[in-house]
């Protein structure tokens, strides 16, 4: 069975929810130069990361309910793309985050 | 995961100078010369409420000696339950079995202890204190058998830039987590000491460039901290930048602040510009409005840096080190070796 992917609880972090609120109105306004932006930030034993919209909307999902098919079934249907691109991004960020421990 | 260079709403870090009081007295200490009325208990309790409203997500324990204050660690315990990430920097001499096992139980995430040379005398010279080399390595001891993440702290500077490769020894001797080369600060005491301890451009440009040699070689993880300078030394400029940092320049008021013990608030510990006080002023409000962070995040270059491709990615490096030695934030910083031709 696959294994359900959650937050390490030893992290620390923080969703900026105005700066989402921007970039989504920058989104709209057609302009894309925001959307690398942080807004998530991760504190692991002093160490920081932050995520950009996609990554944060993957560490929202990890909530310890999820596998990663699960994942990549929610974000493909709101997101549309085709689904091996997602795969591949999903896989890759998964893997970075459980190196970095920030994922178990 | 990106490098963006937004600032985020609210420090991420909080580096807390938790008292004024040392057992030591190092000649490159930045916070020694400083003096006032240290925050009540109930006063550091009202500020820790402050910084977990404010969501932040890392408060690390600095002094003097963090140690001293007995308040310590009803403290830190009540950061840690409400998540915020703990670490301390100590110089180890009131670390015995008792208190090795109070920050494990705690949950303290890093320690930090600073050893300035492998030879006892000098660290134990350049401390004013007998014997604190070897309480510092006992300290290292106990909380790693207590499980605790172990730095040792080093702060570069004439007394130890040739004997890095002896640090380097020790430091995988003791299998500690990280050795951090800090960089000198001229600040407090390092200030009036700058001209006998601190090194010159050319040979900063020379110990770093033999660290980053050390790093892909070395068994411990050694650490250059968020030292914009090394930017110089990177074969793209952005490469230290996506490794390393979150942010161009120094992270100082762009990611965090310090709180003095008295609860004034400075972009970093090694400056006194003071932006308000916890207890009078609203850390958000400072974060979003002071006119002191504005222009730490908006630099403009002066000098040689104007002429400098690297000014984008370093931001004129250390503002404190700058303002400090010449009174203008923009300034560069004075360790910088970089010339134009």
């Amino acid at each position: 069975m696959e294994n359900k992917l959650k937050r390490n609880p030893a992290v620390s972090w923080r969703l900026e929810k105005e700066k989402i609120c921007q970039i989504n109105k920058t989104k709209e306004e057609g302009m894309l130069k925001d959307l690398d932006e942080g807004v998530v930030f991760i504190n692991l034993k002093n160490e920081m990361f932050e995520l950009n919209l996609l990554g944060a909307e993957i560490w929202l999902l990890c909530n310890g309910e999820r596998t990663k098919k699960d994942i990549i079934k929610v974000l493909f249907k709101k997101y549309k793309i085709p689904r091996e691109e997602l795969e591949h991004d999903v896989n890759d960020f998964l893997s970075k985050m459980k190196n970095l421990h920030l994922i178990i | 995961m990106n490098t963006g260079i937004s600032i985020p709403s609210a420090p991420l870090s909080i580096a807390w100078n938790f008292t004024y009081s040392c057992n030591m007295n190092c000649e490159h200490c930045y916070s020694r010369t400083e003096q006032g009325k240290e925050l009540t208990n109930e006063e550091q309790e009202y500020v820790t409420k402050q910084l977990i409203k404010a969501k932040i997500l890392h408060i690390n324990f600095g002094g003097g000696e963090p140690l001293i204050r007995p308040s310590f660690f009803f403290i830190a315990q009540l950061a840690k339950k409400f998540g915020i990430g703990i670490s301390l920097s100590s110089n180890g001499w009131l670390i015995d079995n008792r208190v090795a096992k109070s920050l494990a139980s705690i949950k303290v995430d890093v320690v930090s202890i600073s050893i300035d040379s492998t030879n006892p005398e000098k660290h134990d010279k350049f401390r004013n204190c007998s014997g604190s080399f070897n309480r510092a390595i006992e300290a290292i001891k106990l909380l790693k058998q207590q499980g605790l993440k172990v730095k040792i702290f080093s702060v570069l500077s004439k007394i130890n830039y040739k004997e890095v490769k002896e640090l380097i020894k020790l430091a995988e001797t003791l299998e500690v987590d990280e050795l951090l080369f800090k960089n000198y600060k001229p600040a407090g005491k390092g200030l009036i000491n700058v001209d006998r301890y601190d090194l010159t451009p050319q040979e900063w440009e020379k110990v770093y460039k033999k660290l980053i040699k050390f790093q892909r070689h070395s068994k411990v993880n050694i650490g250059l901290g968020a030292e914009p300078l090394l930017h110089l030394l990177s074969e793209s400029p952005s490469e230290n930048d996506e490794n390393q940092s979150l942010i161009r320049g120094a992270p100082c008021g762009k990611l965090s602040l310090c709180i003095k013990p008295n609860g004034d608030i400075t972009p970093c510990a090694y400056v006194n510009l003071v932006l308000g006080n916890m207890l009078k002023d609203d850390l958000l409000y400072i974060w979003q409005n002071s006119p002191i962070l504005y222009q730490l995040r908006n630099k403009k270059p002066t000098g040689k840096c104007t002429k400098c491709p690297n000014f984008e990615w370093c931001q004129g490096g250390c503002f404190a080190a700058a303002y400090n030695t010449s009174g203008c934030i923009d300034a560069p910083d004075p360790h910088c070796w970089w010339q134009p031709n």
